[in-house]
């Protein structure tokens, strides 16, 4: 393959996988399980550790946008909320990367970005659909929620960069 | 998927602690999600949820009265088998006694709280506890 365009290749590649992630979690109905493991942003984040912040956020923010599309929730509340919480959560995760970099592993820095997805999300929330301060009571739920899917998040993704990494030097 | 598989079985069991999977940094961060979580659990309800003011009674589906709940009274609503007697007392509000069968609405206890709520079915009589003044719609959905 063309050396300079390895890259783009492989982002396209997981673009293409947080996008199907992504949209294969939106068809899990809310009735079974209220909250969802947030399986995409597995790729957000090895997309982090692999190639950087900037990479990272342009894979998040396309699967969002795709994925809404694929999934017909496209311009929806649902949407919205969907931004928010993945747009924060990689600004969160990027800070967590770079500030704790040395204290904190993938699950770490997953954890951080699954709190912060799912308070953006309450906001969001607060802000454009439900005006009332009832839905604020969430917040406790919301954070011990995300703190467990943001671990097992971060082990996903800690497998995830070892055997992408292990794959590309392998070639 | 079959790497994924192979890194756990080649681990020995004795490593597969908390150690291995996250590292200090991991621990504690999490630790304060879960205090934070924790501490605002107990503390959000309180701080959100008011201590309502108006009592609202309705029976049989209509507004019969409503009431300041800082001021002591007895109140009589009558339903379809009887009479319900509710007790204002402290800022509080409770059902003293009831016709229907299985008492329900006596045994929930009083109310004060914004948003508490004691139905009995039987008597078709509903109570609520709201803020003072009407602050009209209660969310827009845009």
């Amino acid at each position: 393959m063309n050396e300079h365009m390895r890259k783009p290749a492989r982002l396209a590649m997981l673009l293409a996988l947080a996008t199907v992630i992504h949209t294969a979690e939106a068809l899990v109905p809310v009735t079974m399980v209220w909250f969802r493991f947030g399986f995409a942003n597995i790729i957000g984040l090895a997309t982090l550790y692999l190639f950087g912040f900037r990479d990272a956020l342009v894979v998040t923010l396309g699967r969002i946008f795709l994925g809404s599309l694929a999934a017909g929730l496209f311009g929806s509340p649902a949407f919205l909320l969907s931004l928010a919480g993945g747009t924060s959560a990689m600004f969160a995760m990027g800070l967590a990367h770079r500030v704790g970099a040395r204290a904190l592993s993938e699950v770490g820095v997953s954890v951080a970005g699954a709190v912060f997805h799912n308070v953006a999300q309450l906001a969001a929330a607060y802000a454009v659909l439900i005006r009332n301060d009832g839905i604020l009571l969430l917040l406790p739920l919301m954070i011990v929620a995300a703190t467990v899917t943001g671990f097992l998040n971060g082990l996903a993704a800690r497998f995830f960069v070892r055997h992408f990494q292990r794959v590309a030097a392998g070639r | 998927m079959l790497y994924l598989f192979k890194e756990l079985v080649h681990k020995p069991i004795m490593r597969m602690n908390a150690r291995a999977f996250m590292t200090a940094g991991d621990a504690v961060l999490i630790a304060f999600f879960l205090t934070l979580s924790a501490v605002l659990f107990f503390l959000l309800p309180g701080r959100l949820v008011s201590a309502g003011s108006q009592l609202v009674i309705r029976s049989n589906d209509r507004v019969e009265a409503r009431y300041a709940l800082d001021e002591d009274r007895l109140v009589e609503i009558s339903g379809p088998i009887g009479k319900t007697i509710v007790r204002l007392e402290r800022g509080r509000a409770r059902v003293e006694s009831s016709p229907c069968p299985n008492k329900i609405c006596t045994h929930m206890g009083p109310v004060g709280r914004e948003g508490g709520l004691i139905v009995c079915v039987p008597n078709k009589v509903i109570v609520t506890v709201g803020k003072g003044t009407p602050e009209g719609v209660d969310a827009v959905s845009r």
